[in-house]
């Protein structure tokens, strides 16, 4: 999901979190703790890279960007996804 | 309850803070909890309402120190310093290593030290309200002054351990160990040491009224120690 919502252009924490709140409808919530968990590993795994942003409305903001890793990786997780779906689809 | 929003955050970071990856972490979640907060106060909440709204949305502690990614010795050396003085209320110090750390005159109210070592660090007048010190190491640990009410201890390690002129009445040691452990001018009125392991222990000037060691093997000295003060040991083993 994150990797799908950086595809558009760099984002920041809670711009992140409120899109997957807005576009499920406002039916699924992602946990702080759950986020940044996440963010960190894609970090890790090349997939994002991080930046400290201006200070604007008060703060700094740290945004993300999706690296060459990360598509890759989000093509992969998609087709692994449409492919699981589709199993699933027969079976039930 | 902005400033309510910032203590919060930063006591959730505050074991950690001498290091570079959780000061980063600690303002980035503070700047994204303050756009929530501002969020729900936009759409009609309540500030207590809001407030807790954010609060809640952080989720598992845990799961995001483990995004930290912290290296044993990094997290060692970020521990080791001097907390004194300081408002930690609900902190989190779960399987940190504090050698010599000062905690002296801080309210830690509510904190969790479990698994923790603690070993020859001091609480001089402070607050441990609730506090949880279950599996803790507390060799040569010093609590002066300390008020203990609704402390929970359980399988520590009392080793030299000293707890001076504190309120250790109603407090449960069932079970424990203590091996060279002072208790020096405290009330441990009611307190219960069922089943517990005593070894060269001393109880001097503290209130022992009421105080139960059925089923607890001690050597004689500090047998010999309790039944000068007219302590019930009806039910104690001499090893």
């Amino acid at each position: 999901m994150i990797l799908k919502l950086l595809q558009s252009g760099d984002k920041y924490g809670y711009e992140i979190s409120k899109l997957i709140y807005m576009n499920s409808n406002e039916q699924y919530e992602i946990k702080e703790a759950t986020m940044y968990s996440s963010l960190k590993r894609l970090e890790k795994d090349g997939c994002i890279i991080s930046y400290w942003g201006d200070a604007t409305q008060g703060g700094r903001r740290k945004y993300y960007k999706i690296t060459p890793i990360g598509e890759d990786t989000y093509t992969q997780n998609k087709n692994d996804w449409e492919q699981a779906k589709l199993i699933l689809e027969r079976l039930l | 309850m902005i400033e309510k929003l910032h203590t919060h955050v930063h006591s959730i970071f505050a074991p950690y803070i001498s290091a570079k990856t959780a000061k980063e972490l600690e303002e980035e979640l503070l700047q994204n909890l303050l756009e929530k907060y501002n969020d729900h106060r936009r759409n009609g909440a309540s500030e207590q309402s809001a407030y807790k709204l954010t609060v809640d949305s952080i989720g598992e502690v845990s799961e995001l120190m483990e995004s930290l990614n912290l290296q044993y010795n990094v997290l060692e050396q970020a521990i080791n310093m001097d907390y004194s003085r300081h408002r930690l209320l609900d902190s989190d110090f779960r399987s940190v290593s504090v050698h010599d750390g000062k905690f002296n005159s801080c309210d830690l109210s509510r904190s969790d030290f479990s698994h923790s070592d603690l070993t020859n660090s001091t609480f001089k007048s402070s607050n441990l309200d609730n506090c949880i010190f279950e599996n803790a190491n507390l060799t040569g640990t010093l609590f002066k002054s300390a008020n203990l009410k609704g402390v929970t201890f359980k399988n520590s390690i009392y080793n030299k351990t000293h707890f001076k002129s504190c309120n250790l009445s109603g407090l449960i040691f069932d079970g424990e160990t203590f091996n060279q452990t002072i208790f020096e001018g405290s009330s441990l009125k009611k307190a219960s040491f069922r089943d517990a392991t005593l070894i060269n222990v001393q109880f001097r000037m503290s209130d022992l009224k009421k105080i139960d060691f059925t089923g607890a093997s001690m050597d004689k000295l500090t047998y010999n120690f309790l039944h000068g003060a007219k302590v019930d040991l009806s039910g104690v083993t001499i090893i």
